[in-house]
């Protein structure tokens, strides 16, 4: 088994696939890469299935020692990249040798970066994937974020001899935005919308809010004026990605990847996902408001932006 | 038994009784859920049951919501079997102030003795309303009026795996080791999740749970570390 071994991580690394689904019935969240776009195109660019397990870095920061020869690549949020203290390209094919030293350095903008590695980790699946959820103790190397020292191991069944050097070049910056200073996130209604006094719909509608830090993979934490929902009984229910709940603080909060597969809170809809995408990308301090957005038009947007994603892939795939 | 629809994102459906969830809620939920999964053409990908809710995922590519709404409508609540029962499972529980830190304050909180609790608690078969939380993590109910108590005010950093909880008038298990803010009355030897079982879950919704007393020795000899 040959492997990657992890030098220093500095705020959070963890090993991530397209996520763990057909499980929630059960209590096991989906997890799954925070920015997938940006983790199909980054194994794209080192000849993987799209939604090979590769490692998403929180904030940069992270040195690896390679044990083997391989192709790596890395986008979602703008780092500095180096092999061998030589700055590289994010969002390019980089060709690795046994002993070469892959640091990702200061994160500029955005949260969520992804490395791929040819071949692609290859830690056990558990229910069908290898991403990491810690609050469960599942996947990933003991069902933890990676720490110093640990062997990631590369599957070896996809092992080859690197033939060209550089991919021609790099994917265009505007596939890979993540410096987001306002985000307007396109909400479907839906749960316990109709319930919601309306003042409070005004008021969510109407105000802008504020990512905090206290945001992570399982949720984003927004503050702003309190919400009031006037909801007095709420009987807990499944949640889904992109729900906005309002907890009894009256501060929103959009579930993510790694959420609760049930909630007791008032529940207001839905963020599509693409706009999902942009928030867990963005940093505290940027500020969100809502849209409603009918039905029709949710559907219309993520067939959209589904077709956007496949149009990419599929241009990238035949270069 | 009327249902109310709405979205639950673009690829989901939460369909929701409109009445507070009551004898046979959950049989209604599971019937309707199985009624659901019956149809291929569906494409249902996920399932979650709630106190008186289903949400429903599906392929949003090769399914339509209509499709799915108009499997609703053809759903007969009168072929619903209100008697259906889940299996029985009997969970042996060590009761102990060392298991159950917070067994003796409940006691003195409900005005009665360590005995008169742990008889009160083992005494109804409970039915596992919903799974979440954590995975594996079934909310049962419910309990004796005697023992309805409001949560901790300050969750516990970490509460032990096998921890058996009380909070208003529900009970749980806790799987594994998490935080948590329910109060703790002692523990189960036996694990409840396990990926190398079929189903990696032990109490799934449906099913209904009885808590029987047992000793720290029986604890250990079923494999509890104390």
């Amino acid at each position: 088994m040959t492997h990657l071994v992890v030098k220093q991580v500095s705020t959070e690394a963890t090993i991530q696939d397209g996520g763990r689904f057909g499980h929630l019935r059960l209590g096991f969240t989906e997890g799954g890469a925070a920015d997938p776009l940006s983790m199909k195109l980054a194994n794209l660019l080192v000849n993987n299935l799209p939604e090979t397990a590769g490692i998403e870095i929180a904030y940069g920061g992270l040195v690896l020692e390679s044990a083997l020869d391989c192709w790596i690549s890395v986008t979602g949020a703008s780092c500095d990249l180096f092999v061998n203290d030589v700055p590289v390209e994010m969002a390019c094919r980089h060709t690795i040798r046994t002993g070469d030293l892959i640091r990702v350095g200061q994160c500029h903008h955005g949260v969520y970066s992804f490395l791929a590695i040819s071949g692609g980790v290859d830690s056990p699946a558990v229910l069908g994937s290898r991403s990491t959820v810690a609050r469960e103790h599942l996947g990933g190397i003991s069902g933890r974020p990676l720490r110093n020292g640990d062997r990631i191991p590369i599957d070896k069944s996809a092992f080859f001899t690197p033939r060209s050097s550089n991919f021609p070049e790099p994917i265009s910056e505007g596939c890979l935005r993540t410096n987001y200073s306002h985000l307007t996130l396109r909400i479907l209604p839906g749960f316990d919308y109709e319930d919601f006094d309306p003042a409070a719909v005004s008021q969510l509608l109407y105000s802008d809010f504020k990512v905090t830090g206290a945001s992570n993979r399982m949720a984003i934490q927004l503050k702003g004026p309190v919400v009031s929902t006037g909801i007095t009984q709420v009987w807990s229910e499944g949640t889904c990605y992109g729900c906005l709940q309002i907890p009894g603080n009256g501060q929103p909060l959009v579930l993510l990847n790694d959420r609760q597969t049930i909630g007791g809170y008032p529940k207001f809809g839905a963020i599509t996902p693409a706009d999902c995408i942009r928030l867990a990308q963005s940093r505290p301090g940027c500020t969100v408001n809502f849209e409603l957005v009918p039905l029709e038009q949710a559907e219309r947007l993520q067939w959209l932006s589904c077709h956007y994603q496949d149009t990419l892939l599929s241009a990238l795939g035949a270069l | 038994m009327k249902f109310s629809q709405s979205p639950a994102g673009t690829n989901g459906v939460n369909l929701r009784l409109e009445e507070s969830p009551g004898a046979g809620t959950t049989s209604m939920l599971l019937a309707l859920e199985d009624h659901l999964r019956s149809h291929p053409n569906l494409f249902i990908s996920d399932t979650v049951i709630g106190y008186r809710s289903l949400v429903v995922f599906f392929c949003p590519e090769s399914a339509s919501r209509s499709a799915l709404l108009d499997a609703v409508e053809r759903f007969d609540p009168e072929s619903c079997d209100n008697t259906r029962e889940g299996q029985l499972i009997r969970l042996p529980v060590w009761y102990s102030p060392e298991s159950g830190p917070d067994l003796a304050e409940v006691a003195d909180l409900c005005g009665i003795s360590i005995d008169e609790l742990v008889r009160l608690h083992t005494a109804p078969i409970y039915d596992a309303a919903a799974t979440g939380f954590a995975p594996g993590f079934c909310y049962l109910g419910q309990t004796p009026a005697r023992l309805t108590i409001p949560r901790l005010p300050t969750p516990r950093r970490l509460v032990a795996a096998g921890s058996v909880a009380i909070a208003d008038n529900q009970t749980a298990v806790y799987p594994t080791a998490s935080p948590g803010g329910w109060r703790l009355l002692g523990r189960c030897p036996i694990p409840l999740v396990s990926l190398d079982w079929p189903i990696p879950v032990k109490i799934q919704v449906g099913d209904r749970v009885q808590f029987y007393p047992i000793t720290r020795q029986e604890f250990m000899e079923m494999g509890g570390i104390p």
